[in-house]
């Protein structure tokens, strides 16, 4: 964990009241301890990609939280996706081909190519 | 080594600030890893475009690469992206207030299953499926003489494990080594991910690479240049004695032959390449005054050009 000041010199870039008001908005997750803010390694690179897509990328503040929550649920579905792979990957052989034999034709629809 | 950032933004040489910030605004949206990150390339690509547009988007550091002070790479900052914990165990931190809440699974693939035409198994496909393990990434930090040498790492992963990494002679900034089987496990005995190693070069004090060619900068003294000298200097595999001719300048470039990047799977090595800097004494003493007050009255000669003596702007 890394206190503000540190996290505002990892980030070029960015004021103490944009981070403020990120946090205030909780697009920025800190921890606090005795008054101080403590961010984690994944904040600071959250922070990273905010500063990024507000000053790099041309996001204006008021679409900012509207990319955000796609960003969030992108992550979110991928996580979903993996978690329902690992579960697949924990099924006998036959299930899995049943269910990702189809996956694999044109557009995913397919009937499966020739058996072995 | 980094290509040149005009051509890595796609701008003429003489772009405006605001062209230069359009392209590489335009570039950094289709590729921002964070954005994208089922695409694995896209990270080398954003790295390229920022490192490129570190050094354009800065009027200063645009005008010492023009001035050829600094080459396009030197440029690029070790960072970690937010999509190496989002797209991990982080991914629910900001969608869910709850990380413990279970979502259903239901909601999202039902539906699609729900639709499809010819849901239906069939018979008699029973293909074999090999279910390997995820590939895991890391990233590794090599000195310079390592990545040109070639050397062995020892790299310690997040889950204790460790991890030898055979870095091969020649290996530049940026490359993935590839180490098979060591990601995460497969399942029901399929075989293992592979641990894909992102090398990052660290920048060496004196030496610069292009290519499987090494170039330095070298001083010498007036005497050395005017009347040759034998000189040692550093090469990436240790120290050789040069010979500066007589009457070498500064910007005279020499070549040592086979000194630069080892050769891979037989191919020549690169060369070094040494660019001669006359350095003058710190301060010239009255004997070197008068010297070159007499010399220079009977050999006028013109640096920049045009009639010997002539100072012309």
């Amino acid at each position: 964990m890394i206190d503000e000041r540190e996290l505002l010199r990892l980030v070029q870039g960015i004021t103490a009241d944009d981070l403020h008001v990120w946090i205030r908005n909780r697009w920025v997750r800190a921890e606090r301890e005795g008054g101080a803010y403590l961010f984690s390694a994944m904040e600071v690179a959250r922070v990273r990609l905010i500063h990024e897509m507000r000053h790099d990328l041309g996001v204006e503040e008021e679409t900012l939280p509207l990319v955000l929550s796609l960003v969030d649920q992108l992550y979110a579905t991928r996580a979903e996706l993996h978690r329902l792979m690992d579960a697949l990957a924990r099924q006998p052989r036959d299930v899995r081909d049943l269910v990702l034999g189809p996956l694999r034709g044109p557009l995913g629809g397919g009937r499966p190519e020739g058996e072995e | 080594m980094a290509d040149d950032p005009y051509t890595v933004l796609g701008v003429a040489k003489d772009a405006d600030d605001k062209a230069i910030r359009a392209a590489y605004r335009k570039l950094a949206k289709g590729c921002h890893p964070d954005l994208h990150p089922g695409d694995k390339a896209a990270e080398a690509r954003f790295r390229a475009i920022a490192a490129a547009y570190d050094i354009l988007g800065d009027k200063d550091k645009r005008a010492r690469y023009d001035r050829g002070e600094i080459d396009a790479s030197g440029a690029e900052k070790p960072r970690s992206f937010y999509r190496n914990y989002a797209d991990g165990d982080g991914a629910f931190r900001y969608h869910r207030a709850d990380p413990g809440e279970f979502v259903d699974l239901g909601d999202i693939f039902g539906d699609m299953f729900a639709h499809r035409p010819g849901g239906g198994g069939g018979e008699g496909f029973a293909r074999t499926f090999r279910f390997a393990g995820g590939d895991l990434r890391y990233h590794l930090a090599v000195d310079f003489l390592d990545a040109v040498n070639g050397a062995t790492r020892r790299v310690t992963l997040p889950d204790g494990r460790t991890l030898d990494v055979t870095i091969p002679p020649g290996l530049e900034n940026g490359q993935v080594l590839r180490l098979r089987g060591q990601g995460l496990p497969g399942g029901q005995g399929a075989p293992a991910g592979d641990a894909l190693v992102e090398v990052e070069v660290r920048p060496h004090p004196v030496f610069t690479r292009r290519g499987g060619d090494i170039h330095m900068d070298l001083s010498v003294s007036l005497p050395e240049a005017v009347l040759g000298a034998r000189i040692p200097v550093p090469t990436v595999s240790g120290t050789v004695t040069l010979t500066v001719p007589a009457g070498s300048n500064t910007g005279t470039v020499l070549r040592l032959k086979g000194k630069g990047v080892p050769g891979r799977r037989g191919a020549a090595a690169g060369d070094q390449y040494v660019t001669l800097r006359v350095v003058l004494p710190d301060r010239p003493d009255d004997e070197l005054k008068d010297f070159l007050r007499r010399w220079g009255d009977k050999h006028p000669y013109a640096p920049r050009g045009g009639k010997a003596g002539e100072k012309r702007p």
